[in-house]
């Protein structure tokens, strides 16, 4: 276990910032998740706290001890690299016992620990192999084997599941988690997948141009993001998000748009009260919609015409266009819908997002902070 | 009607098979018969050796390699060679690999061309001023002045050769070792270097063919002490008469340790090629 203090972190490629001003604190035991789009940092990061990128500006700590510029090989820290990063010359049994034979360990200790691993993640079978015969699942549990075999203070994982197709990715993820909590330790997990983000994490910090966004639990998150790039980048499928006007009428305050028009709730009136005549962002999740009959008259919904039914089995996605905008809605899959039918929806307001146009943020966030 | 396009098909499947290997066996021929005239001539009589036409039936006789035996410098010129070839080897491994290590690592690929650029002078030219230095620094008719002479178009060979093989070994394996606690030594030498052994070979092979054949360079700085074999098989011309039979057999004895070499490193020695050869 070990705790992680990142201070004030800036890391520069040719004057461009990749981190930026970067601070956070891990406990011990946490499973950080650092999820963002390609190119937002999070690799650059997690390169420097392994030791595999010097740092431009700021300090790292491990345990309250200085690593900032401490060479890989004496920070006690394990990998797990997005293409296995096996060393192809030796066998599965090699490749666990690797860091042990570096550290002295004698030979009947290596044999325990490498015995421990392979049975903890199911390659007793495979230690005679060679990486180049092992499918991408094997591999990859290979590399989790390499990384557990030494009980390092710190675990780093680099999109590790990015690589396996879909089915086997659920299951390793559920394998990583179980290794996490078997082992206790404190754990910095990197991916572009915001429901692996979602599903693995104690913590999420979600990341754009090198800077956090938004540092909070899966739940913060989804339900109250800060701003509209983590309302869309967090959820699947995204938010969708539409320009609309905020107008103060007689019966109360409405949010509106050329094709559309939406009464705010009473109790949310207020947080739209600094943007009367204004234009905000507004974010609505698919789930957020529902199907209305055609003779229910919501003050909060509007009709629209399908142009996508994907059937999901438990649920159905309606895609349609609303001012402009191609947007997704969430519905029960037993509502006989198809391409060309006119639907009318309506919209749970009460869990709808509202965002500053100019500066993106969360009415709700600033709301609340002032 | 569709019988007979199947069967004109197989006829012209088989005459292209036929044409082919027809052309193979011409070209081979070509490029074997100074190897097979040398291995005839060794086994020839003196009054026959050299005969134009050659006689194709005739008496094999070992008395050309008793003579090549009997002459008595024969095995120290082997030795000479065996010393001259494993040190070169070895020191431009031990130079070279880390070299090109470090300019595919650091991507300074500009360095190989300044590398081959040197390399743009003919042989020859250097000759002249390597016997002046040799001798002014007690380097003539001595193995280390013959490695080092060598070691000027080993070393350039052998980055540009092997710069290909490490740009392709994954920087994250060696990135994995050094957290696992490797120095950056220790990655090199035990995890990169196995990664690239069959460029390794390659050069190894190739540079055994070269070294063990070269005949300029030893003929100008080695003396009595350091004679190579090619210097050695050259001293069967040095005569007034041409004694075709002896210097077939120096020739095919001096010829005989690269064909076992190449042939049994020739797996490794064929992918290097392909490979590197491409990058």
């Amino acid at each position: 276990m070990a705790k992680v203090r990142i201070e004030n972190v800036v890391k520069r490629f040719d004057r461009q910032a990749a981190v930026n001003n970067f601070s956070l604190q891990i406990d011990d035991g946490e499973f950080i998740v650092l999820v963002g789009p390609s190119g937002c940092g999070k690799t650059t990061l997690l390169r420097m706290v392994a030791g595999l990128e010097t740092v431009t500006e700021g300090e790292m700590f491990i345990d309250g001890v200085r690593v900032t510029n401490t060479p890989p090989k004496k920070r006690d820290i394990a990998m797990v690299f997005q293409n296995y990063a096996l060393y192809p010359h030796m066998t599965v049994y090699n490749n666990l016992a690797f860091s042990l034979k570096l550290r002295k360990f004698s030979k009947e200790e290596i044999r325990k620990k490498v015995t421990e691993a392979a049975a903890m993640l199911g390659l007793a079978d495979l230690l005679d192999r060679h990486p180049n015969i092992l499918s991408g699942g094997q591999k990859q549990r290979v590399a989790l084997g390499r990384a557990i075999v030494r009980n390092p203070r710190l675990f780093l994982f680099d999109e590790p599941l990015s690589n396996l197709d879909a089915k086997l990715r659920v299951s390793m993820r559920a394998e990583i988690l179980d290794i996490h909590r078997r082992l206790n330790s404190t754990s910095i997990y990197v991916t572009h997948d915001q429901m692996e983000a979602m599903t693995m994490g104690t913590r999420i910090i979600v990341m754009k141009d090198g800077t956090i966004q938004q540092n909070g639990t899966p739940r913060e998150i989804y339900n109250h993001p800060v701003n509209k790039f983590v309302g869309g980048f967090i959820g699947s499928p995204a938010m969708n998000i539409i320009r609309s006007r905020v107008d103060a009428r007689s019966e109360g305050t409405w949010l509106t748009g050329p094709d559309f028009q939406l009464a705010v709730p009473d109790a949310r009136a207020p947080l739209l009260q600094d943007h009367l005549d204004k234009e905000i962002y507004l974010g609505i999740r698919p789930e957020s919609f529902c199907h209305l009959g055609a003779s229910d008259n919501g003050q909060a919904s509007f009709e629209a015409v399908v142009t996508l039914v994907e059937p999901l089995g438990s649920e159905q996605l309606i895609h349609f266009t609303l001012a402009a905008c191609e947007m997704v809605a969430k519905l029960d899959p037993h509502i006989p819908l198809q391409y060309g039918d006119r639907v009318k929806l309506g919209v749970k307001m009460s869990d709808v997002h509202f965002f500053d146009l100019q500066s993106e943020q969360n009415l709700q966030s600033a709301h609340r902070a002032a | 009607m569709a019988i007979l396009t199947n069967n004109r098909l197989r006829i012209g499947i088989l005459s292209y098979n036929l044409f082919f290997y027809f052309l193979l066996t011409v070209i081979a021929f070509v490029f074997l018969f100074p190897f097979l005239w040398v291995v005839y001539t060794s086994l020839q009589y003196p009054e026959s050796a050299g005969q134009v036409p050659p006689v194709l039936f005739f008496s094999p006789t070992l008395d050309n390699f008793r003579q090549v035996f009997a002459e008595g410098e024969f095995f120290s010129c082997l030795w000479n060679s065996i010393i001259v070839v494993v040190l070169t080897l070895t020191a431009n491994l031990l130079v070279s690999l880390p070299s090109a290590y470090v300019i595919a690592r650091k991507r300074q690929r500009w360095m190989m061309f300044l590398i081959l650029f040197l390399q743009m002078a003919p042989w020859i030219t250097l000759l002249l001023p390597w016997y002046i230095i040799f001798k002014n620094l007690g380097l003539y008719d001595t193995v280390l002045g013959l490695v080092l002479s060598n070691l000027t178009f080993m070393i350039p060979f052998t980055i540009w050769l092997m710069l290909g093989f490490f740009e392709d070994v994954p920087i994250e394996v060696e990135e994995a070792a050094w957290l696992d606690g490797c120095s950056h030594l220790g990655t090199f030498a035990r995890i990169v270097v196995p990664l690239v052994r069959g460029g390794i070979i390659t050069i190894s092979t190739l540079g055994f063919m070269v070294c063990w054949n070269i005949f300029l360079f030893p003929l100008v700085l080695s003396g009595y002490n350091t004679k190579t074999l090619p210097v050695f098989v050259f001293g069967f011309l040095a005569d007034n008469q041409l004694d075709f039979g002896p210097l077939s057999a120096a020739a095919l004895l001096t010829t005989l340790p690269v064909i076992i070499f190449v042939l049994v490193n020739q797996k490794y020695f064929k992918a290097g090629i392909a490979f590197g050869g491409g990058k």
